[in-house]
């Protein structure tokens, strides 16, 4: 069965479009089959591209407002920071309070760190911020102690109440205070 | 019809006689005779197979070719936006930090279930002129009202009812609290008025609803 050259010459000059067909379509097969997976290999870098074009696209559109929104947030966060007492100045700290004594003219039966900050003791964090427990107990007529919790919740620093007792004998109130002053570590 | 008036003859018939000698014909090599060649039809579908593979693969190359074109546009995009992305997401995460401090005072300031010093003037206001507090406990979960009131004991007890009530049906009362309820009465016999308690125990959701600002 084997074909010699001769007869293949041969057969080539008496069929010669055959031939030729025959060969560009075992090309074309062979260039189909071989190529057959680039098509879906470049549809799919495409839509991953595609994906992540829209993506930083989306990015920068949602961010229009972000830099002046973050000059805002970071203005503001300082702002608090100030209205925020610094942890490890205990004295500091309670000179707030003497101010406030002295302003309103109520006066102190106690005034002390209360336990979950007392001298020595780490206060929980929160993260940024940490809570600076006292114990505050005052007292002074109505308008006195009145005055001097608006001042205390109202102020220039952020005060949380806890609990608060508020006993009156007569004219005079006694204001008995756990509360938390905002703080920073 | 004249066939079957012939005489029949009586020769043998020549016709029926196999040729008697040998067909030395080449078929393989004598002319193709037919009105259409055979090859034609040979040559054309092979020339239509290799027609339709060259318009095929032509497609598919083109199609790849514009699929190139696309990807290369979208690199483009990729290219122009990423370090525009790259540097937002550095903005956000650094406005995340700073919306953290935020989150953790709201949290600091939302456990406030009232401004203190708004709702004891509240109070004051809402009390009946015969009725005197003589304190108020405030506690995150519930404030207690004690006091006293001057008067008939009947008339006195009907009172501290009525001051209930008027607590319970006072709108930034009943938006604070679950439940207003008076918990204790009692004539006290030093004094011969009659002491009260009230119970006014906040909601579970009560936020820092009275008055006030921080």
């Amino acid at each position: 069965m084997s074909i010699d050259k001769r007869t293949l010459v041969t057969g080539i000059k008496k069929y010669p479009l055959l031939v030729a067909s025959g060969i560009v379509s075992v090309l074309l097969l062979t260039t189909l089959y071989v190529r057959s997976d680039l098509s879906d290999i470049k549809q799919a870098e495409l839509d991953q591209l595609t994906a992540e074009g829209n993506r930083y696209r989306a990015n920068i559109a949602n961010s229009a407002q972000l830099k002046e929104q973050l000059d805002f947030l970071i203005q503001a966060n300082n702002a608090v920071k100030e209205r925020a007492f610094k942890a490890e100045s205990m004295a500091l700290n309670l000179q707030y309070f003497y101010r406030l004594e002295a302003e309103t003219g109520v006066k102190y039966l106690d005034l002390r760190p209360g336990s979950r900050n007392e001298p020595g003791k780490t206060p929980k964090s929160t993260g940024t911020y940490i809570p600076l427990n006292y114990v505050v107990n005052v007292q002074g007529d109505f308008t006195q102690v009145i005055t001097f919790l608006k001042r205390l919740e109202q102020g220039v620093y952020f005060c949380q109440i806890n609990s608060a007792q508020a006993t009156g004998v007569g004219s005079s109130v006694t204001l008995n205070l756990n509360l938390d002053l905002l703080g920073m570590p | 019809m004249l066939s079957f008036l012939k005489k029949p003859s009586d020769k043998t018939p020549t016709g029926t006689v196999p040729a008697w000698h040998p067909n030395f014909r080449n078929f393989e090599r004598l002319p193709d005779t037919k009105a259409v060649r055979t090859t034609f039809f040979i040559n054309g579908l092979a020339v239509l197979i290799a027609s339709s593979l060259i318009i095929y693969t032509g497609y598919r190359e083109f199609g790849l070719r514009s699929l190139q074109a696309d990807t290369d546009a979208a690199q483009k995009v990729v290219n122009a936006n990423k370090p525009g992305s790259d540097q937002m997401i550095a903005l956000f995460k650094q406005f995340q930090e700073e919306e953290k401090k935020v989150f953790v005072l709201q949290s600091f300031l939302s456990s406030s279930r009232v401004v203190l010093s708004d709702f004891i003037l509240q109070i004051g206001a809402s009390l009946p002129a015969s009725v005197t507090l003589n304190s108020i406990d405030y506690k995150s979960s519930a404030v207690m009202l004690v006091g006293s009131i001057s008067g008939a004991p009947d008339e006195a007890s009907g009172l501290a009812m009525t001051y209930v009530d008027r607590l319970r049906k006072s709108e930034p009362f009943s938006q604070l609290f679950e439940t207003i309820t008076l918990s204790n009465i009692a004539r006290d016999p030093g004094t011969g008025q009659i002491r009260f308690a009230i119970d006014l125990r906040f909601k579970a959701s009560a936020k820092a609803a009275t008055g006030g600002t921080k």
